[in-house]
């Protein structure tokens, strides 16, 4: 059976077997690490810190897997370790540097270039208006408009109310907006 | 996904075409899941270790926390001696006690046979305990 036909719910009845634990854990792991590993590399930018922050995360999702609360979404709930794990840390390399994160993302620019983005292309506009962005917010963004999370997900996820995620999110597309159109 | 109302809003935005533009060197979704188990069971073997670490240090320092307890409330008289007769009636406290605590005192010394055989010819004819005393003494 191919993992792609494992419904969550089969999946987590085979995690709670000693005998196919391990294998239920690696079908997990292959069925979401796209996504989350691109919603932690959006905020953290880089590739090795994002492998880092995906690693602790179903690390940690391993450790809490057998306390996991059943009328959870599995999805969400990885998301929202792997969210906390981003955003502890882009807190601790800020602090660790001591200058604002604005100014470390910035760095991230020629390696955007790289990336195939054109100086002044809107797509590379685009990732600096995001990257302007305070964490926390960014982290709302991408959810909202690359992920296509619902707010009620995405409140589960941040701990946050959906009218507060909605506010955050629209303020977000409007400073996007204006950056984008002004240069 | 329902629509936002900002959508409407920000018309650039929205009609660009959404791709995260970030590179993934090639393969690393093929060998993730396995750096993942690896180090899944790199923690396991960590915790395991640190596990009976705590339980043989836990057990030391409960081991020692009883050996003191045991040591500071053990009974003051477990090494002394037996006491025997003679000592009783050497130390002065012998007219101190009457015959139960005398009994008592050396109840728990080992008794020779012939030392039986003077406790029962005392007993069987009636000797005072004043006579007794004075014979001793």
């Amino acid at each position: 059976m191919s993992i792609n036909h494992y419904s969550d719910a089969q999946l987590l009845e085979l995690f709670k077997n000693q005998t196919t634990s391990h294998d239920a854990f690696k079908h997990i792991v292959e069925k979401y690490q796209i996504k989350i590993y691109h919603h932690i590399r959006r905020l953290v930018i880089d590739h090795d810190d994002a492998d880092d922050v995906v690693q602790n995360t179903f690390i940690k999702a391993w450790r809490g897997l057998p306390n996991f609360r059943e009328d959870a979404q599995l999805f969400t709930w990885l998301y929202r370790i792997a969210t906390n794990e981003a955003l502890t840390f882009i807190k601790q390399k800020k602090s660790k540097y001591a200058i604002p994160f604005d100014e470390i993302t910035a760095d991230y620019t020629p390696a955007l270039t790289q990336q195939g983005l054109t100086p002044g292309n809107i797509e590379m506009r685009l990732q600096q208006a995001i990257m302007q962005l305070p964490a926390q917010q960014r982290a709302v963004f991408n959810m909202r408009y690359y992920d296509e999370l619902k707010y009620e997900d995405m409140a589960t996820i941040t701990g946050l109310t959906a009218g507060a995620l909605k506010a955050s999110y629209h303020h977000a597309v409007k400073k996007i907006e204006k950056f984008i159109t002004n240069r | 996904m329902d629509k936002d109302d900002i959508e409407n809003e920000a018309p650039l935005l929205f009609g660009l075409k959404k791709q995260t533009p970030y590179q993934v060197p090639d393969g690393y979704f093929n060998t993730l899941p396995d750096n993942i188990q690896k180090a899944v069971s790199n923690q396991q073997k960590q915790t395991r270790i640190i596990s009976i670490k705590r339980i043989t240090v836990s057990t030391s320092i409960a081991a020692a926390i009883i050996a003191s307890v045991l040591w500071f409330n053990k009974p003051a008289t477990e090494n002394l001696a037996p006491i025997t007769v003679n000592e009783i009636l050497a130390s002065s406290i012998i007219s101190d006690l009457d015959v139960e605590e005398l009994a008592l005192l050396t109840e728990n010394t080992n008794t020779s046979s012939e030392t039986v055989a003077i406790e029962n010819y005392l007993i069987e004819n009636n000797i005072p305990e004043d006579e007794l005393i004075n014979a001793l003494n």
